[in-house]
Order: structure tokens, then C-alpha cells, then sequence
């Protein structure tokens, strides 16, 4: 049986860890190694690292960087920022990752997400959508008119592997999903989602999954900042009867 | 000498860094003069099939891969690297494979409209031989994958669930293939390759 994934969702800022609320106030955690080895001894399912500040600045993530990271990384890792091209993919790939999470070129380049799916296959290729309090796209990168559920049915026609949706309202505030957002943004995608934001306590995770068309919840701030480890979310969602890893 | 073929799909990194933690020493083996040299050859690789299908036939290394296959000498492969062992596959279009067990990649086609790709950990229906030596039936481990190896040949084969039974793990004399990433699997999946190294 397919078991439910809890993600630790790390941000970075090129260089180290932070954690922002909304996507606004941030406040810093120090070096990605330290925070990926503790992840690591704690047999997370998988882990996602976001440079939040790569496409605003054009570049992509550091390939040095991510290489470093994986050096003892055995878990699934998903690297996202800045990434444009294929040859980017490739690089990334190269220095340890498995999947690649695209936000704002899937916005701007569908050709290039066809194309990376074409040449890495669809299972590589997540894509990130970022959605404010009102269900639009958030983005300040671009300013675009595409609606979420638009964005959605074309990274459908793409074939992509996975979306990873975010609440931005809700993110870093550790209030609780805004579940009906959750249910609603979710309805329509037929491929694996892992949603975040707002992941209060290990209850919140139960609710995602029994409530939205959820597979696997990423979870940030409270790993961070409380007591609460990955392994309080699986047992969580043991008790619940839902198919998690019991450690 | 182990040798993991490189045909520039994938996650050949992870697979680098699994045999270093291991303190084993490898090649990359990306033509049929490296090939000569190993005595152990993992494959590994994600990505579609028709696309390494190609890469395979262009790097020259097909020939001498199907010779090495058919001197049942010990080759691991992960996931494409399993589904490249098929007569054929079926992803983006028809390609053909290595030809050495039976079978041709398809499309998964699970029940209660489960998504595809499946994405994620899961259990293996296994006896707890060979490679999974060590290893308990509980024990999950990572897959990534929308197409799976429909067997046509009667071989070792074990399965996972996923709205249906598909192959994760098959095994025709030195010839194994894991369709879940055995370097992404944490203690299981270490366990799971150190089993592939001793014999």
C-alpha cells in the first residue's frame, strides 16, 4: 500500500535556510547541511529545497550547493528555483537531485515544461504553484492572468508529475490549512499533490488528507520552531488509518 | 571493479553517493571498452524509455550490454535500467529494449482512479530471499514511476500494490531489476544494494 508523505519544505535564500510567514517576513536558520542531516537521521519521506530568491534574481540554485547537500542525503530530494532550462535540469540531477520543482516558467514557457518532461520523463517534474487568499496565482515575479485552475488543466496537457500547491496566506503563520482552499484547489488535479501551508500541529495533516485530494503534506514551520518532529505527523496519520511509514 | 552504466539519463549521483558511503570503488561505464572492465554493472536511471532507448543505441554500449546480459554476469538494474531488460516499452512510443527477459513497459493502469505517476513508498510482496535478505516485509521503499515491466516470462518476480499487483523487483539468474530506487530508500535500500554487492 501506497503510504502518505509528510515533507519537510526547506527554503533557501541562495546561500542559507530561512523561514518566511507569507512569503514576506523572514527570519534565518542557518546553514542547509546541518538542517538536511537532521532531517536525514529522522527517515523523513522526502525532502523539497526552494531557493525563494533564484528567479528574482536569474539564476538558478547553486549546483555546489545541492551537491553538498545530497553528499549524505538517501531520501528523495526535490531542488526548485530559477530553473529555465533542460541543461539546468540536467545539472541539478547531476548533483544529486531527483526531482526538479518549476514555479514561474511553467508559467511563462509551457514549451519548456513539455520538453522537460519529454526528455526526463513526467515523474521529474513538479510543479509549484503558489495561490493567495483569493485563489489567484501569487507571483511577484510576473504579473500574469492566468487563472489557477487554467495553469492547472495546462500542466495537465504537459503531462507534468506532480504539483506541489501553497497557501501563501497561510505559510509560516503555523494557524491551521485553510481547508476549504485545500479542498477546492485540489478537486481537479489527477496527479499526486503535496499541499502547504499553515501545518499547526500533527493533526492538520490528518485533516488535509481526509479532507482534499492530498498525497502528501509539506510541512516547515513547525519542524522548525516546535517540538513536533516528521515522525509525530506519521503517527498521526497511523492512528487516523491512513497509511503512513511507522518507524 | 563495479561499473554503473551512464547514458546521461537520471539520477546517476545518487547512485555515486550510495557506493561511496558503502567505501566501494566504481567506473562509470559509458563505452563497450569500460564495460570490459567491471565485473559487476549497476544500471540506473529515470526519465522515459524511448528517450534512453536511444541514448543506449547511440553510446554503442548495446551490443555489449546484451552480451554481458547473456553471459549471466551480476547486473543490478533501477528502474529504467529493470524496464530496459523488456523486448520493448511503451512510453512517449514504441522503443526497443534490451531484450533479455520477456515482457514489454506499460502503462500502469491502476484501479479507483489512483494517480499516476506512483509516487511515493510502498511495501514489496517479497519472500525475504536474495536480495531481500535482511530486509522486512514492511519495509517501504521509494518508487517513481507511471509505466511498470508486464512480464511475459516466468522468472522471480515480486510486486507492490497500487490499485493492483506490478512488478517491483525481478530476477532471472545474475540478472535483477528493481522498478523502486534502492538509493533513495534509506536503510532498507542501503541494505537492499550491499546484498547486490556481496553476491
Amino acid at each position: 500500500m501506497l503510504k502518505h508523505r509528510i515533507i519537510p519544505i526547506v527554503l533557501i535564500d541562495g546561500f542559507s535556510v530561512l523561514k518566511t510567514i507569507n512569503f514576506k517576513t523572514r527570519r534565518g536558520l542557518g546553514s542547509p547541511i546541518t538542517v538536511m542531516r537532521t532531517y536525514e537521521t529522522r527517515n523523513v519521506d522526502e525532502m523539497v529545497i526552494l531557493d525563494i530568491d533564484a528567479s528574482k534574481q536569474s539564476r538558478s540554485m547553486d549546483k555546489w550547493l545541492v551537491q553538498e547537500i545530497s553528499q549524505d542525503c538517501f531520501m528523495p530530494l526535490t531542488i526548485g528555483g530559477g530553473i529555465k532550462t533542460c541543461y539546468q535540469i540536467e545539472e541539478l540531477l547531476e548533483a544529486g537531485a531527483d526531482k526538479v520543482s518549476i514555479n514561474t516558467s511553467s508559467i511563462t514557457d509551457t514549451a519548456f515544461i513539455k520538453e522537460a518532461v519529454k526528455v526526463f520523463g513526467a515523474q521529474c517534474i513538479v510543479i509549484s504553484i503558489d495561490v493567495d487568499a483569493a485563489a489567484k496565482l501569487y507571483n511577484p515575479n510576473l504579473s500574469s492572468e492566468v487563472t489557477v485552475p487554467d495553469h492547472i488543466a495546462m500542466m495537465h496537457d504537459c503531462d507534468v508529475g506532480e504539483f506541489l500547491i501553497c497557501d501563501v496566506a497561510k505559510e509560516g503563520t503555523m494557524e491551521g490549512p485553510n481547508l476549504s482552499l485545500a479542498t477546492e484547489l485540489t478537486a481537479k488535479i489527477e496527479k499526486p499533490v503535496i499541499y502547504a501551508g499553515g501545518v499547526s500541529k500533527p493533526a492538520d495533516c490528518v485533516d488535509l488528507i481526509q479532507n482534499a485530494n492530498i498525497n502528501a503534506v509539506g510541512v516547515s514551520s513547525i519542524f522548525h520552531f516546535t517540538d513536533y518532529t516528521p515522525q509525530d505527523c506519521r503517527n498521526a496519520l497511523v492512528a487516523a488509518g491512513i497509511p503512513a511509514r511507522a518507524m | 571493479m563495479i561499473g554503473v552504466v551512464d547514458i546521461g539519463v537520471g539520477n546517476i549521483g545518487s547512485i555515486y553517493k550510495l557506493l561511496n558511503k558503502l567505501k566501494v570503488t566504481y567506473l562509470s561505464v559509458e563505452s563497450a571498452a569500460d564495460l570490459a572492465r567491471v565485473d559487476k554493472v549497476i544500471f540506473p536511471g529515470v526519465g522515459s524509455f524511448a528517450e534512453a532507448a536511444t541514448r543506449l543505441e547511440n553510446s554503442g554500449l548495446k551490443p555489449s550490454l546484451q552480451s554481458y546480459l547473456a553471459e549471466d554476469r551480476p547486473y543490478l538494474g533501477i528502474c529504467l535500467g529493470m524496464q530496459l531488460l523488456a523486448d520493448h516499452g511503451e512510453e512517449v512510443q514504441r522503443a526497443t529494449g534490451l531484450g533479455h527477459i520477456q515482457g514489454t513497459v506499460k502503462r500502469m493502469t491502476p484501479s479507483d482512479s489512483l494517480p499516476l505517476p506512483h509516487i511515493g513508498w510502498n511495501n514489496i510482496n517479497h519472500d525475504g530471499a536474495a536480495l531481500f535478505e535482511g530486509i522486512g516485509a514492511e519495509d517501504d521503499f521509494y518508487f517513481v514511476h507511471s509505466y511498470f515491466f508486464d512480464l511475459e516470462e516466468d522468472c522471480t518476480a515480486f510486486s507492490f500494490d497500487y490499485g493492483g499487483e506490478f512488478t517491483a523487483y525481478v530476477e532471472k539468474g545474475n540478472i535483477r531489476g528493481a522498478q523502486f530506487h534502492p538509493e533513495k530508500s534509506q536503510g532498507a535500500g542501503i541494505k537492499f544494494v550491499e546484498n547486490f554487492l556481496k553476491c
